[in-house]
Parts: C-alpha cells; sequence; structure tokens
C-alpha cells in the first residue's frame, strides 16, 4: 500500500511474500491470497466501500507483524482489565492469543478459551468472502483464539476480550499491522456477556480482525465493543454471526478512538425466532472517520432484528451506514427494523446513511429510516426555561442522545469505562 | 410581582397581542380564558422569553425588574414557570437527572448549596408520592413516549420541584381524562401560597373548579375584553366565546 488504490493487492502480495508465515496455516493464507486476487482492492466506486475515504489509508506504509516482539507483562496490562473480569479474561496481544496473560478460572469449565488452528477456519468461508479486507485477515493469519462456552447455563461473570495493540515499530520500519481473529460458540441455552475491548499502547497501528459469533440454539451472547484505540489507529472488523433457532445475539459497538474504524457485520438469523440488536454509537471529530457496513440475512421464520445506529460528528468527519436487512423466501412474521440518527456540529463533517430492505416474504413487518439534524432547538429552549445555561441545556440532549446507545451496554466497569470514553469526548468541547 | 402594560407582541412579524395589561400580586391565582387563536399562549411564550416571540411594544415588569431584558434561563431561575401546552420530548435524558440539575441551578442562583443525586432522590420521591404519581416519571426520559396526560403530570411535577414564584399554565388541562386533571389540579392546589401566585391560561372552566382562581380575564383578538371573578369563568361556561368575538 504506497501512493495509489491500483497498486495496493499487489502492495500487499509482496508483504504476504516476505511474511514469516507459520506452516499450520498456510493453507488458510493461500486462501486469503487466492480470494484477495479475484476480488482486488477496493477502489471508489465499490459498493462495499462507497463512503470510505481510503486517500489517508493507502499512504501508509503498514507492515504486518508476526505476534509482539515482547509481551507485556500482566503487571502492564492490569489497568485495561475491568473490575471483576479477573478471572474471566482472553488477551490478545497484536493478534496474537496471550494463554499466558489470560485467565478463566472463575468459570471452572463452563467457558474455556483456546488458540485457534487452522483446522477451525474453514476454507470455505475464505473462498466466499466477498470483503476485502476479511480476506487480508486470512492472509496473514497466524493464529487467534477459540472461546467456547459449555453447557446449557448462563455464564454469572462477564468475559472481557482485551484486543491489545502494542503498536511497536517493525525492525524494518513502518507502522505495524496485526490481524487478530476470535471466534466465539454459544453451546445451546447458555449465556454469555462479553465485553471486547480494543486499545493501544502507541499511537499508530492497523487492526485488521474477524469476529466469528456461532449461536447455538437458544443461547444468548451480549456483546459490548468498546474501540479505545489510539489517535492514528486504522481499524477493520468484520464481525460473522450464525444464529440457531431461539437464539439471541445483543451487539454494542461504541467507537471512541482512532483514526478509521470499519465495521462489517454480516449475520445469518438461520433458526426460528432468533433475534438480532445492532446498536452502534460514534463521536468523532477532526478527520476521523466511523463506517459500518450491516449485512442480516433472516433464513427463518419468526425471527427478529433491530439496529440503531447513531453519530455525533464535528470538524471534518466522516461516517456512514449502509445496512440492509435480506429476508429470503419462507422467512414469514419476520420483523425488522433499522433506525439511523446523526447528529452533524460542524458543516464540513459528512453522514451518509443507506438502510434497505429486501423482502421477498410477504408476511413480515419491516421498517427503515433515517435522520440527519443539527441540535433540536426546541428541547434546548424547554431545557433553558428551567434554569440551565444554553450550554447545560445542549449538553445533556447531546449526552441523552448518546445514552440511548450507552444505555445499552450491561451495567459495571464496561458501560462506565463506555460512557467514561465517549462522553469524555462531549466533555473535552471538542465535539459539541 | 407581574406588571404586564400595553404588551404588543407576536410572531414572524404578525401582531398577536395587541395592548394586554394585567397585574398579578402573590398569593393570587389569575385565570385568562379566551377561544383558540386570540393570544394566550403567546402571552405565556413572551412570559417565558421563547426567542420565536417578539415584543413590539410595552413593558413586564416581574419582582421590580424589567422581564423582557432577561434571558429565558434567568426568568426561570428568578421563579418564573411555564407548564407547556406541548412539553418536547428529549429521548435519553433521564427525568430526574434534568430535575436535579434544574433544581441546582436554582439553588445555586440564590446562592445555596446544592444537593446530592441521593439528597435530591429524597426531595423528589416526596413530591412524587405527595401527588400520587408513579415511579415510573423518574426513570423515563424527559417526555419520551409519555402519552399527553402523562407530559402535562410531568410538567406539574416539575413545577412542585422547582416551587415556582409565578407558574403559568399554558392549556395545562386540554387532553386530561379526570383523574388526571385531579391530579394537575392538586399539584396547582398544593404550590398556591401567599409567596407565590397562578397564572392558568385555559378554555375550560372545569380546571377552575379544582383551583378556584380569583380573578379571570378573557382575551379576544389579542386584548383582555373583560375581567372578573371566578363566577365569570362559570358564565362563560354558559354563554361561550361567541359575544365577545362578535363585538
Amino acid at each position: 500500500m504506497t501512493t495509489a488504490a491500483p497498486s495496493a493487492e499487489s502492495r500487499i502480495l509482496e508483504l504476504y511474500d516476505k511474511f514469516p508465515h507459520s506452516a499450520p496455516f498456510r493453507r488458510v493464507n493461500e486462501g486469503g491470497a487466492t480470494r484477495l486476487s479475484e476480488l482486488g482492492f477496493p477502489k471508489k466506486k465499490h459498493e462495499m466501500f462507497t463512503f470510505v475515504d481510503f486517500r489517508g489509508f493507502v499512504a501508509q506504509d503498514f507492515q504486518y507483524v508476526k505476534g509482539p516482539e515482547r509481551p507485556p507483562s500482566k503487571q502492564e496490562i492490569k489497568h485495561l482489565v475491568y473490575a471483576g473480569c479477573e478471572k474471566s479474561l482472553v488477551v490478545m496481544v497484536d493478534g496474537e492469543f496471550s494463554a499466558a496473560l489470560s485467565d478463566l478460572s472463575a468459570h471452572g469449565g463452563a467457558l474455556t478459551a483456546k488458540a485457534l488452528e487452522a483446522n477451525d477456519v474453514r476454507l470455505s468461508e475464505i473462498q466466499a468472502e466477498n470483503d476485502v479486507f476479511a480476506c487480508v485477515n486470512a492472509l496473514f493469519l497466524t493464529g487467534g483464539v477459540k472461546i467456547s462456552t459449555a453447557g446449557g447455563r448462563r455464564l454469572d461473570v462477564p468475559l472481557q476480550i482485551l484486543n491489545l495493540s502494542t503498536g511497536l515499530k517493525p525492525a524494518g520500519g513502518g507502522v505495524p499491522a496485526y490481524v487478530p481473529r476470535v471466534d466465539i460458540t454459544t453451546s445451546p441455552g447458555s449465556e454469555a456477556t462479553v465485553f471486547f475491548k480494543s486499545c493501544g499502547l502507541a499511537p499508530a497501528y492497523l487492526v485488521d480482525g474477524i469476529i466469528s459469533a456461532d449461536l447455538g440454539e437458544g443461547s444468548a451472547l451480549n456483546l459490548t465493543m468498546i474501540q479505545a484505540d489510539s489517535p492514528e489507529s486504522y481499524q477493520f472488523f468484520k464481525t460473522r454471526g450464525r444464529q440457531a433457532r431461539d437464539s439471541k445475539l445483543n451487539v454494542v459497538c461504541a467507537v471512541g478512538g482512532g483514526k478509521f474504524a470499519r465495521r462489517h457485520f454480516d449475520v445469518r438469523l438461520e433458526g426460528e425466532a432468533a433475534t438480532l440488536s445492532l446498536l452502534g454509537l460514534a463521536i468523532l471529530e477532526g478527520a476521523e472517520q466511523a463506517h459500518n457496513y450491516v449485512r442480516v440475512t433472516h433464513d427463518a421464520q419468526r425471527c427478529v432484528s433491530f439496529e440503531h445506529y447513531k453519530n455525533i460528528l464535528n470538524g471534518r468527519a466522516v461516517s456512514s451506514v449502509d445496512t440492509t436487512v435480506t429476508v429470503r423466501p419462507g422467512a414469514q412474521f419476520v420483523t425488522s427494523r433499522q433506525l439511523i440518527n446523526n447528529l452533524m456540529f460542524s458543516p464540513t463533517a459528512k453522514a451518509d446513511s443507506k438502510p434497505r430492505l429486501m423482502i421477498h416474504a410477504d408476511d413480515v413487518k419491516c421498517n427503515h429510516g433515517a435522520t440527519v439534524g443539527r441540535i433540536d432547538e426546541d428541547q434546548v429552549f424547554y431545557l433553558m426555561s428551567r434554569g440551565l445555561s444554553e450550554g447545560e441545556a445542549k449538553g445533556l440532549i447531546i449526552e441523552g442522545f448518546a445514552r440511548e446507545i450507552l444505555n445499552a451496554v450491561p451495567a459495571g466497569p464496561a458501560a462506565r469505562d463506555a460512557a467514561a470514553l465517549l462522553l469524555g469526548r462531549l466533555g473535552e468541547g471538542k465535539v459539541g | 410581582m407581574l406588571e404586564i402594560k400595553d404588551l404588543h407582541a407576536g410572531l414572524d412579524g404578525v401582531e398577536i397581542l395587541k395592548g394586554v395589561s394585567l397585574t398579578v400580586k402573590t398569593g393570587e391565582v389569575h385565570s385568562i380564558m379566551g377561544p383558540n387563536g386570540h393570544g394566550k399562549s403567546t402571552r405565556s411564550k413572551i412570559l417565558i422569553g421563547h426567542p420565536a416571540y417578539k415584543v413590539f411594544s410595552g413593558s413586564v415588569t416581574w419582582l421590580g425588574r424589567d422581564l423582557l431584558s432577561l434571558p429565558a434561563e434567568e426568568r426561570a431561575l428568578e421563579g418564573l414557570f411555564l407548564a407547556y401546552q406541548y412539553p418536547v420530548e428529549i429521548p435519553g435524558v433521564n427525568n430526574a437527572e434534568f430535575l436535579r440539575m434544574a433544581y441546582n441551578a436554582k439553588l445555586k442562583h440564590a446562592g445555596k448549596e446544592t444537593v446530592d443525586p441521593l439528597d435530591f432522590e429524597d426531595i423528589l420521591t416526596a413530591k412524587m408520592e405527595s401527588l400520587g404519581m408513579d415511579s415510573k416519571y423518574r426513570e423515563r426520559a424527559v417526555n419520551e413516549g409519555f402519552s399527553g396526560g402523562e407530559k402535562k403530570k410531568n410538567e406539574i411535577l416539575q413545577m412542585a420541584v422547582l416551587e415556582p414564584k409565578l407558574a403559568v399554565l399554558d392549556e395545562i388541562d386540554s387532553g386530561l381524562d379526570i383523574d388526571a386533571l385531579k391530579v394537575v389540579a392538586d399539584g396547582v392546589n398544593k404550590l398556591k401560597g401567599p409567596d407565590n401566585a397562578v397564572l392558568a391560561i385555559t378554555h375550560y372552566p372545569r380546571l377552575l373548579r379544582y383551583i378556584k382562581p380569583g380573578r379571570v380575564h378573557v382575551l379576544i383578538k389579542g386584548a383582555i375584553a373583560r375581567s372578573g371573578g371566578y363566577e365569570l369563568a362559570e358564565e362563560l361556561e354558559k354563554t361561550g366565546y361567541d359575544a365577545y368575538i362578535k363585538s
């Protein structure tokens, strides 16, 4: 990735040739390389990247790194671990699973984590991949973590997954790039709450990650993703979800850090009466970008999906939410709702919203909508007429706008962290 | 307490109030009655300082100060309260948290110590219990998803907490069922005292039966056509506004 988009895939393949591959994963890496060659690096008019500005990205000299040169100690990451999650912790450092830093003793076997093996990655999945950045993940993959719940009960302690990027400069120079992969499987009837926190120890790096969530029958996964990454970092994350009958997947995605974040959600509700809730909040300033590309497919009857994205933008920030819900033939009695709200504080900020429906069944309830606007002056006046100053009134309204999403994070230290991270940006007076 | 003199005011350059004068003293309850579109709500918006409404001439004196020179928040901090006809919804802003901020803003303005969330919880609970209000008003976002009646009751809760010197009630009784009307009237009666005043704007006498205003004014075509005691409200119920409109 040097200066122009047309040469980007050849640059990636050049890095691929030099990369110290892990022999067992060679098959996966080759599958990624083949698929990357077929897809090519996205051009401006690529349907999947319509709203994404790659100009700053392709100019970076990214160097893919195989694990950390010097892993941090437990003491060094202690401040990043949520209270209560000390014995319910999975740590990824520079894309690699660290068994030494992880601790699942709180679960006594009801939740396990082990290093991802090459056989855990299906080649068919890579061959069918439509997202070039998910291919790049496969291209440089040397490991990852596989997390599973066992039995059919609710886990008492939430699990924290800490995705840490050291950002240490590669020996040959350039910006380090990591490819974490986290596979989560929930056993039938189980329920788990997972806090996925992504953060860095240096200002600049690239994370190109995959999260795979496979939900068993009647299971529930409450997944909160908190992006607290460094100011010059780039983030690509693809989350694949597959839901069996009666399963519940609740995702809250809070973006409060990083120069560029693109999240791709591809969730299939395969079993009857599965439900999905997908909530997202980004508070952006300067030239930050946050993009959500969402594809939800209803394969079965009586399923429910709900999406609500909110963005607060200032400066020259750019956000996009491109979401399509597809209801497949025969998937009757589906209920689906998509809502996108953008609150703008600058004439130079840009928000693109594209909620879409593709319905192939005739007895469904689906709706979608989007708003883009400034703060409501009637709301401001109402609060001022109760004695609040204009600043206090606006602050309260903006916080309320964000709180609608933040309040969905399960109560506890993660909720406080997400609120402090995102609302802190408002408090600094940078946004709003 | 409040003295309005020959007030001419309106919206979007159109004069709606055409020379209104009114004096309200502490301990008094006044009612302004009149048909739709004759300036009742405009007067309330002018009093609270809504930026869309403009004063063309006249004066409003509030506790010896020029009310029209004060920004909206200062009017509120000085004890003026408007219960809105159409309260706005503010998603995500917790009702109790907002009320605590407003309560503390008022304390701070008066040079008093502010209260922490736990102390305010006690104050709010006591007010809600005295009004017989459900705890949902504490937990929900400001007016979000409230029915028309719930919104009006929430206005009364705010009034009860903020204990204004003058409460202006803008058609607070519209759209209320009998039970909600009693809650609203009860809230107003609990506020009434020798140190404050109430100005109730309404179409109908039914609220007035509960709060018994000492003075009733009929507002027609932007001016007060007649003033009298409570018996004027009863008379209006029989005769309607037609005679005033035609004259």
